[in-house]
């Protein structure tokens, strides 16, 4: 089953965590499904996207790993839990806004989009000499280079709205 | 929130109704609320439960609309914002938001302030 659930909204997009057992099903209608990344905290699991007749399996990947699942927007989803699992997904307001996201590894941070943010997952990492915490976001001023510092075991996201 | 809704008027000839949409709670008759008109075509006749669930649909976002309209009571106005984080600081004040995305489970992601 899964142990619990929550959503945190902002202005642009929200994020939801899923928590669940080994063997849990998860189903997610169409139009329930605003998800365009999903981090891997712990765990493993498969998804089962329905596009009209067709079935695409989709594995979870490694953990510590963010999943690009934009291109299943319009599917709808059963997921099952291989093993006890936490994920957190990035998800937009609307369909058809376009992101870009991806783990940021590097010390400087910088966009050249009207909007974009970067996300804690876990950990803590110091950008522009101030902390953000796990589950703690931050939007970037356009074409501004910031200086950042992710702590060990930290996870981080950079994501930009197209 | 609970709809209610008023056919004044059924027109055979052209297979509509007039009908007025209110919250049930509202403060307001539904006698004073605007009338729209219906096709009989988008009402599911099968019985009561579905006649009333079927042209209550389509007065949500009528009476969603109608709510930026109405006038808010002064004592319903709310406060400007505050910084603060303690909830002494809120008491006999009113704060507000809209409900869209609001649900159980749901908070706001705390944002920190980098530039």
């Amino acid at each position: 089953m899964t142990t619990f659930n929550r959503t945190y909204r902002s202005p642009k997009f929200f994020l939801c965590t899923h928590v669940s057992e080994e063997d849990h099903l998860h189903f997610e209608s169409m139009e329930e499904r605003f998800s365009h990344f999903t981090f891997i905290c712990y765990g493993k699991g498969k998804g089962y996207a329905f596009d009209g007749d067709d079935v695409e399996i989709v594995d979870s990947g490694e953990p510590k790993t963010l999943m690009d699942v934009g291109k299943y927007i319009n599917c709808s989803m059963v997921g099952q839990s291989k093993a006890n699992t936490k994920i957190i997904s990035f998800n937009s307001w609307k369909k058809d806004d376009i992101w870009d996201g991806r783990l940021v590894t590097e010390n400087v941070v910088k966009s050249d989009k009207d909007y974009a943010c970067l996300v804690c997952f876990e950990g803590s990492v110091i950008v522009n000499g101030k902390e953000i915490n796990e589950m703690q976001y931050a939007n970037l001023i356009k074409g501004k280079e910031y200086p950042i510092n992710i702590s060990e075991n930290s996870y981080v996201g950079l994501f930009e709205l197209y | 929130m609970n709809i209610i809704f008023k056919i004044v008027e059924y027109l055979p000839d052209t297979e509509q109704v007039i009908v007025k949409y209110a919250r049930k709670n509202s403060h307001k008759s539904i006698d004073d609320h605007p009338s729209v008109t219906l096709s009989c075509d988008v009402i599911d006749t099968t019985d009561h439960p579905n006649i009333v669930e079927s042209i209550s649909q389509y007065g949500v976002n009528i009476l969603e609309i109608d709510e930026k309209y109405e006038e808010v009571l002064e004592s319903n106005k709310t406060s400007s914002e505050i910084e603060s984080s303690s909830l002494e600081d809120y008491v006999g004040k009113v704060y507000g938001t809209d409900t869209k995305g609001l649900w159980v489970k749901s908070k706001r992601l705390k944002r920190i302030d980098i530039e």
